[in-house]
């Protein structure tokens, strides 16, 4: 057995209930408990005393040793009822764009009054008292790919009251967050192709030369300045200048990049300039055409269709 | 722990000093002088850092300081490897560790330590007193870990948090009783002897120079406690404590002879003359044991000296047991060797003369030796001789000074003189010191400290070759009160400033809880455990046995404490709650409304107005009820608002409960 294999399958009989539906409730049984690092020190110096008292036959040091025994007793169950059904009631998540870091919220609740609920991996943590039945908690995850990104397996612990025990949960909730394409940087002039034009104008990609610039990589060839590239090293560009209307049309058929996610990437930078500039614009997508608008919710229409093209683009 | 690098708080530091302070203080009386001082800068430092935000010193300077101190402990304790260094040095690095602590990391080092600290205090006393110590310190240690691993409020003394590590505590004392009655013992020590963490040296010492007993007077503290087989405590007069007996005078100090032999067997007594008694001795960090004089044979319990001392094998570091017998005689025969003889009948040459003197006229007046022994003692009861806690200190000849000028004393001064006396006569005579008298505490007699006592045992001879001991005690001629009812009693003045009688009292009457905790903790050990195992039934005290009760007392234990937090974290609804439940329960026959119970109020309402249309009215009502209880502050007004809201729920229960029929 591979040791990847060996990872997935652990991975599997651990995780068995696979993703579940919110809220959940944590009883007892989906409770993990282990001596947190502070603790194996507390135990060592323990087991010190009590190998001191042991030995001289000390009564009052074992007296204090056997004290503190019964107190990490107690301390351990007070641990253990502190994350003792706890809820998870929802995990809530804006869309990012793809690189960014995804910040989940996560609502808990409880009946009772529950101390330093935490939360933490290796971006962020962040802790809570629920007081008041519900609180939240705040967790980064890393975004890996456009589309619907399942979210990662949640991990709820507490150290309360000593933080000689950590007490946890797991739970892999069913929801998914959605990851926009990440925007080309820096942003590309709009295309000249399509577009209407309106009573106001800007400078877009025109028939007119009016600078020349270098290459920059998914230049469409018929731009290429030949004579100029032929008498020096680099490759030229002719830069056309030409007054557009504020309706711009991005259409993915129209555009000279191999690579799908370099095209979508491109069209989602152009998207949040033209929304800057509260242009008028327009996504085509094969299958998708979202019309000719602006404004937050037409935004969002175009970047979750770039988004879920081809099925989001799961690798 | 991600927090482990995150700095401390003012309250944290607070708590974590407070439970190094508290941890330290019961040992500072044998911490070297330097300490105090050091400690006090030490806090003051790290509060003035703490407050002004100055960062942590370098670690090379922080190394430095460590080393200075520890060059200081082995300057001002020698270098051995001893239990008062090890112990010094551990407190002292848990007082300075407390100027590199800044982070989470440090202070949970630092308080655990103090767990540690406390523990050590216990190798030194395991007196009755220190179980406060014991608790209050392992109070403030675990609140003070509770206050690095969470602050539940910014008040430094936040009742709340301050509740629940009592509540801690509390629930771990079952435990520790159990666990302590049934944890097994070892027998013996694996490594190390009980010697080198015994618990310290009090109580009489071998040699006796002017003002060693008066520091034992001073002293309350038990010295030992016995209890007569019988139950008949001898008259108060018969209770002379042997202890160890002086030999050597070199013009200020007596100290003992050292023996090479043990003292020949006496005739065997019947019952009815001897006396038997067990004695539970506190630690001494010496060998002496006591008897009453004089004890028929050691019993196996230590060496018989010849001059009727018992010696321990070991030193008594620990409370140790003895069971002795003792037959009171007023002539004790003993065959006495030239050499010992001469021993006995030396003083220092060419000093005292005036006493010299006096003693070379009565012996031409009368040349037998009882007759010299009576003048003496005359001489001390019809002149006028005190006795005195606060005698002038003596210098020169004191036998001289003593006897002509000063005249005050007590114990020592007449015993000391007494015998230097009698040698001057000729008379072998020996200083003995121990204790003498004890209080009768019903149970046991107990004989503390200020008991101790000086007497003298002069050898008579009246045919060549056998001769006798005879016990004489000079103080009962100008004291006899002494004797008779113990050494408080005939006190006038004060011994030191809180010397009050009910003070004293007290002491002794705690002594009956002391005699019980020595009994039942401080003398806990195999066989004890074992004879409790028999108790409740389990014979044999082999692995398995023992493994299999200790996982059942572990189990049981655990249900102990498992029990009380079920029941304490059960669900609770306040009133409100369970309204608001009992309103959710008669809806609970239409699913699609009950799953919207938990969104709240408001929205319940809304969706049971749109089922229940004809619930309208008596709904709104509840709802408006329900938000003014919800937010209203004044109490009484809530009782009230709540018994509305109860009556409109029952009026309303009936509409939603007939809608369920059709």
């Amino acid at each position: 057995m591979t040791p990847r294999l060996f990872k997935d399958r652990l991975q599997r009989f651990f995780n068995r209930r696979g993703k579940e539906r919110l809220p959940v409730v944590f009883d007892w049984r989906r409770i993990y408990v282990l001596p947190s690092k502070p603790g194996l020190f507390f135990a060592s110096i323990w087991f010190l005393m009590m190998l001191a008292g042991l030995n001289f036959n000390n009564n009052m040091s074992l007296m204090l040793v056997f004290l503190l025994f019964g107190l990490a007793q107690v301390v351990l169950h007070k641990t253990f009822f502190n994350l003792r059904n706890l809820r998870l009631e929802q995990v809530k998540a804006d869309p990012v764009f793809l690189g960014d870091a995804i910040t989940l919220f996560l609502q808990v609740s409880a009946d009772d009054k529950k101390w330093q609920i935490r939360t933490e991996n290796d971006l962020t943590d962040d802790t809570t008292n629920i007081t008041e039945q519900s609180s939240q908690l705040t967790t980064l995850m890393p975004s890996l790919h456009r589309g619907w990104q399942a979210v990662d397996r949640i991990k709820l612990m507490t150290r309360f009251p000593l933080g000689l025990f950590t007490c946890w949960v797991y739970c892999t909730p069913q929801d998914a967050v959605l990851v926009y394409p990440k925007p080309e940087d820096p942003c590309p002039p709009f295309p000249h192709h399509g577009g209407r034009e309106g009573e106001q104008t800007t400078w877009v990609k025109g028939e007119e030369i009016s600078s020349i610039r270098p290459y920059r990589h998914g230049d469409p060839i018929r731009d290429i300045a030949w004579k100029k590239s032929a008498q020096t090293e680099q490759t030229w560009v002719k830069e056309f200048k030409q007054t557009q209307g504020q309706y711009l049309s991005f259409d993915y058929a129209q555009m000279n990049l191999s690579n799908t996610e370099l095209k979508l990437s491109r069209i989602t930078a152009w998207v949040l300039a033209a929304e800057l500039q509260q242009a008028e614009y327009q996504v085509l997508l094969p299958g998708f055409d979202s019309g000719m608008s602006v404004g937050e919710k037409h935004l969002h229409r175009c970047l979750k269709a770039l988004a879920l093209y081809q099925s989001g683009g799961a690798s | 722990m991600a927090r482990i690098q995150s700095q401390l708080s003012m309250k944290q530091l607070f708590w974590i000093t407070f439970a190094v302070v508290l941890a330290v203080l019961p040992q500072l009386y044998r911490l070297p002088i330097w300490f105090l001082p050091m400690a006090l800068m030490v806090i003051s430092y790290r509060f003035y850092a703490q407050i002004n935000h100055i960062k942590k010193a370098w670690n090379t300077l922080l190394m430095f300081l460590a080393l200075l101190v520890l060059v200081l402990i082995i300057f001002s304790q020698g270098l051995t490897l001893s239990r008062e260094i090890s112990v010094t040095i551990l407190i002292s690095m848990a007082v300075l560790k407390l100027l590199e602590t800044y982070t989470m990391r440090d202070a949970l080092l630092v308080v655990m330590l103090c767990y540690f600290v406390t523990m050590t205090r216990f190798l030194y006393s395991q007196d009755l007193l220190l179980i406060f110590y014991l608790l209050g310190s392992a109070f403030i240690t675990t609140h003070a870990l509770s206050v690095l691993n969470y602050e539940k409020s910014a008040r430094w003394f936040d009742r709340q948090q301050i509740k629940s590590t009592a509540a801690s505590l509390s629930l771990a004392v079952p435990f520790a009783i159990l666990f302590f009655l049934v944890f097994p013992r070892l027998g013996s020590p694996i490594w190390g002897s009980p010697d080198f963490f015994g618990e310290g040296k009090t109580g009489i010492s071998d040699t006796m120079s002017p003002g060693s007993i008066i520091e034992l007077f001073m002293d309350d503290s038990p010295a030992f406690r016995v209890t007569f087989d019988d139950g008949v405590v001898p008259p108060n007069a018969q209770l002379y404590w042997r202890g160890p007996v002086l030999w050597h005078f070199d013009g200020r100090t007596w100290s003992r002879q050292k023996h090479n032999s043990l003292r020949q067997t006496m005739r065997q007594y019947g019952d009815a003359e001897t006396i038997a008694y067990q004695i539970e001795q506190e630690n001494t960090g010496q060998n002496y044991m006591f008897s009453l004089d004089y004890v028929t044979d050691s019993a196996g319990k230590g060496f018989l000296l010849p001059d009727s001392t018992l010696y321990s094998m070991t030193t008594i570091n620990q409370l140790r047991h003895y069971e002795l017998k003792s037959v009171l005689l007023e002539r004790f025969y003993q065959d006495l060797s030239d050499h010992n003889r001469r021993l006995l009948l030396t003083y220092p040459a060419n000093q005292n003369q005036r006493t010299l003197a006096l003693i070379r006229q009565w012996q031409a007046e009368d040349p037998n030796p009882l007759a010299v022994v009576n003048r003496a003692l005359q001489k001390f009861n019809q002149e006028d001789f005190y006795y005195s806690f606060t005698p002038p200190p003596l210098e020169g000849e004191v036998i001289d000074e003593f006897l002509f000028e000063s005249r005050r004393g007590f114990c020592e001064h007449y015993a000391s003189t007494f015998t230097i006396m009698m040698r001057m006569a000729g008379i072998p005579a020996r200083v003995v010191t121990g204790y003498q008298g004890g209080i009768d505490n019903g149970e046991y007699l107990l004989v503390k400290q200020s008991d101790a006592h000086a007497w003298s045992e002069v050898y008579i001879e009246p045919a060549q070759g056998s001769g006798y001991w005879m016990r004489i005690d000079p103080t009962s001629m100008v004291a006899p009160e002494r004797v008779e009812s113990g050494s408080q009693n005939i006190m006038t003045e004060k011994r030191h400033w809180i010397d009050f009688e009910w003070l004293r009292d007290t002491k002794e009457s705690l002594d009956k809880y002391r005699y019980q905790w020595n009994q039942w903790v401080r003398d806990f050990n195999v066989s004890k455990q074992e004879a409790l195992f028999k108790a409740i039934g389990f014979e044999y005290r082999d692995g398995k046995t023992l493994a299999l009760l200790m996982m059942a007392i572990l189990l049981f234990t655990a249900l102990l404490t498992l029990i009380p937090m079920w029941w304490l974290k059960r669900q609770r609804h306040h009133t409100l709650q369970r309204l608001y439940l009992q309103l959710v329960r008669t809806i609970k026959h239409n699913p699609a409304l009950y799953d919207q119970h938990r969104k709240g109020i408001e929205h319940l309402t809304a969706e049971i107005i749109k089922t229940y249309p004809e619930s309208e009215p008596r709904m709104q009502h509840f709802l408006a009820l329900y938000l003014q209880a919800r937010y209203s502050k004044q109490a009484p007004k809530k009782q009230q608002l709540l018994q509305h809201l109860q009556k409109t729920l029952n009026q309303i229960k009936p509409i939603l409960q007939a809608s369920k029929a059709p």
